[in-house]
């Protein structure tokens, strides 16, 4: 695994309304303008209990039925399209943590679409994004 | 055979969080590692209380509890370099555990998280508590610091 030099934590709200095939941008993120992200974890009430907005966590159950997409700033290109967060979260995942090649992504573009409810979050829950990220390129 | 993750040099850092720390309760690490500051931190352990380490442990000639999986759910840590950037931002502390990462089975994963963290400056770190922690005794919390 590639060494972690900054983290960056993201809440992702589901929304005071959550249904099946529904998306959530994830919004702009000032601290990662520009920069390079070269690791994700995604996290559930397991890892972070609540919230650090105060909000209540998706259940781990829950994240087999959240997807991601990346958009990076070149071109708008969808750099990761519908990863499953189950993936994206090292418990599931034999304790090693997704490592990604370096781009640039447009947070305000990038999304995470909740597939169905059952399982699934629930209305106003959170999603906590930890992200890895390196140098300012842009 | 891949060895398991090399330790050149380690400290711990213990935070008594009293009993029944609260939620969004800030608790600062102080200048005890301030001797490392100009060091490389390319690692942080955390052990479960519990499973990883008793359920108490004496300190400082008193009787302290250790966090569960549960309890230590609720805290994060953030860890600022002497520019007062943020190098890790609420990051869980139960995914510093080895144990936890690997879903509780024991001896699946023996590499740590590596950090690659510079000029960590541990007198404006903290360790912050997302909820409420029902505790007996006194709550210590330990860090693993390796460092280069």
């Amino acid at each position: 695994m590639q060494a972690i030099k900054n983290t960056y934590l993201i809440e992702v709200s589901m929304g005071g309304s959550v249904g099946a095939n529904t998306q959530r941008r994830i919004g702009d993120i000032p601290q990662l303008r520009g920069r390079v992200i070269n690791g994700i974890q995604a996290f559930c009430s397991t890892e972070v209990g609540t919230a650090p907005s105060g909000g209540t966590m998706v259940v781990q159950a829950d994240l087999k039925n959240i997807v991601l997409t990346l958009v990076t700033t070149d071109s708008n290109r969808e750099f990761v399209r519908e990863y499953p967060i189950y993936d994206l979260n090292p418990v599931l995942n034999g304790g090693l943590h997704r490592e990604l090649a370096n781009e640039v992504i447009q947070w305000e573009k990038s999304y995470i679409t909740i597939l169905g409810t059952s399982p699934g979050p629930a209305a106003n829950e959170v999603l906590c994004l930890n992200v890895h990220y390196g140098e300012k390129v842009a | 055979m891949k060895a398991t993750a090399s330790i050149h040099n380690e400290d711990v850092i213990s935070l008594n969080i009293g009993t029944d720390p609260g939620a969004f309760r800030v608790f600062a690490f102080g200048s005890e590692l301030d001797y490392i500051k100009n060091r490389k931190v390319t690692g942080i352990r955390y052990l479960l209380g519990g499973d990883e380490l008793p359920a108490t442990l004496q300190h400082n000639g008193a009787t302290v509890d250790t966090l569960d999986a549960t309890q230590s759910a609720a805290l994060v840590l953030v860890l600022k370099n002497s520019r007062d950037e943020i190098l890790l931002d609420h990051y869980p502390v139960a995914m510093l555990s080895n144990y936890f990462r690997t879903n509780s089975t024991p001896g699946a994963l023996k590499n740590d998280v590596p950090f690659d963290l510079r000029h960590v400056d541990w007198n404006k770190s903290y360790l912050l508590t997302l909820a409420a922690i029902s505790t007996t005794n006194d709550a210590l919390v330990q860090f693993r610091v390796s460092f280069k």
